[in-house]
């Protein structure tokens, strides 16, 4: 199944992008992003199954929460 | 035994904080944000579960802008050395423990000047004191909602909105308060809220936060520590986002496990029922030792809070501790750690006794009490 990332600037940004997902009934999961993901190393993301993607997209748009880029990939990072 | 130290840490602690303990050791073992593992992403989960709690605690929609530390002093030199700019003032009350007073003692080094605002009388009276102090380079109040040595309280509400109408940072100690009041952040105008999570918030020695307020930009907080954490580790400098660039190194995860059980007992029970719960045992004592000869109590007109000063007229207050001591009751006498807030009542130069409650302590525990002191002053012991 094909997988989104949604990367964040921090593991805590991570959480609050999986806590305000999951209260939209969107399952998420907070990943390591692989390191072509991060140019500073280190980084965290979130995973939520693409046919997803654009409610998460309008749920985080309207909410206070930092993301950043919307990321397709073949099976996820894990 | 009767445990009368609850000021300087609370016990026993709710059931559910103990499990909560053995629990972490086990099931949240990693080290959050570190690895991505099973017990990394439980620890991780946990954490950010800890600061939902503490943030829904105070009134804040907002986990990231918890910053965990070891301990409430660690939060408060965080909050204030980090909000605090070269060559400006500062102004903290006369009630202030040490966690502050020698934070904006060592600022002189860099040029920021403090003053002390009285915490005397009426809402009024304080706020008159702060607009006395205030200057123009002021840039920050701090303000200690309850005192660790007496019944007094600051008027957090007022005192935020005159900071707002000044532009100055308003910083919080809520040491005491924290689990015993309700205490909302938006609602007192706050900039930063310190507390520990070990006192009226029940987890386990070790933790402390500072949560700060919306207005409050992560990268315009100074950091006092660096180091990893996890997060771009290829940059040189800690990141900008909060909490992250507050928590530098490992944190100390049981604690923080425990203050999450802890702020979930005082939810079901409720801040102020407990507050209410102990300000009727302090009532209580207080009542007891008013009408003891050979005893004097300090600041007996004021009413509220958990916490009594007295002393034995005759007797040391250290060498009084220690004969409570024998008598199985725990006390903490001196200073407490505020010499300024004693200096402010007026006890003597050594301090005093001082017996804190907590909402495990029951009126039997006050009968106990009142019968060691009467009994240390026929000589018993």
């Amino acid at each position: 199944m094909k997988r989104c990332l949604i990367t964040a600037v921090t593991n805590t940004a991570a959480m609050k992008i999986k806590y305000v997902l999951e209260r939209n009934q969107i399952s998420a999961e907070v990943v390591r992003l692989p390191a072509r993901y991060t140019a500073a190393g280190c980084s965290f993301g979130v995973e939520i199954p693409c046919a997803d993607e654009f409610k998460a997209y309008k749920v985080l748009s309207v909410s206070d929460v930092s993301y950043g880029k919307f990321i397709r990939t073949d099976s996820g990072v894990r | 035994m009767v445990y009368l130290d609850n000021a300087a840490t609370t016990f026993p602690k709710p059931r559910a904080v103990y499990d909560a303990l053995a629990l972490s050791m086990r099931e949240c073992a990693g080290n959050p944000g570190r690895g991505g593992h099973i017990l990394s992403r439980n620890s991780a989960k946990a954490l950010f579960d800890s600061r939902v709690g503490v943030a829904s605690l105070l009134g804040s929609s907002s986990p990231e802008r918890v910053a965990f530390t070891h301990n409430a002093t660690e939060a408060l030199n965080i909050a204030i050395k980090g909000l605090a700019r070269k060559n400006s003032h500062i102004l903290i009350s006369d009630i202030e423990h040490n966690s502050v007073r020698r934070v904006a003692v060592k600022l002189q080094e860099q040029g920021i000047e403090y003053s002390v605002y009285s915490s005397a009388k009426s809402a009024e009276d304080i706020l008159n004191s702060v607009r006395e102090n205030i200057r123009p380079d002021t840039q920050m109040l701090v303000a200690c909602h309850k005192s660790n040595i007496c019944s007094r309280e600051l008027p957090l509400a007022e005192l935020g909105r005159l900071c707002k109408k000044y532009g100055i940072y308003f910083v919080v100690d809520a040491s005491q308060s924290a689990g015993s009041c309700n205490i909302d952040i938006g609602k007192v105008n706050a900039d930063a809220i310190c507390a520990p999570g070990h006192k009226g918030l029940f987890g386990i020695m070790g933790s402390g936060f500072v949560l700060f307020g919306e207005g409050v930009e992560g990268d315009k907080i100074k950091t006092m520590c660096e180091g990893g954490n996890g997060v771009n580790s290829m940059d040189e400098q800690m990141p900008s986002a909060l909490p992250e660039r507050l928590e530098a190194g490992t944190l100390p995860m049981p604690a923080i496990y425990t203050l999450k059980a802890g702020i979930e007992f005082v939810r079901r029970v409720g801040a102020e029922e407990i507050g209410n719960k102990e300000s009727v045992l302090m009532a209580r004592a207080k009542d007891m030792l008013l009408h003891t000869k050979g005893i004097e109590v300090y600041c007996p007109e004021e009413n509220g809070g958990g916490v009594l000063l007295f002393n034995f007229k005759n007797i040391d207050c250290e060498e009084a501790a220690e004969l409570l001591d024998k008598g199985k009751i725990c006390v903490r006498a001196g200073l407490h750690c505020s010499p300024l807030a004693h200096k402010t009542i007026g006890t003597p130069s050594g301090g005093a006794i001082r017996v804190s409650f907590g909402y495990f302590n029951t009126l039997k525990d006050i009968d106990c009490l009142y019968k060691t002191v009467k009994d240390i002053l026929a000589g018993v012991y």
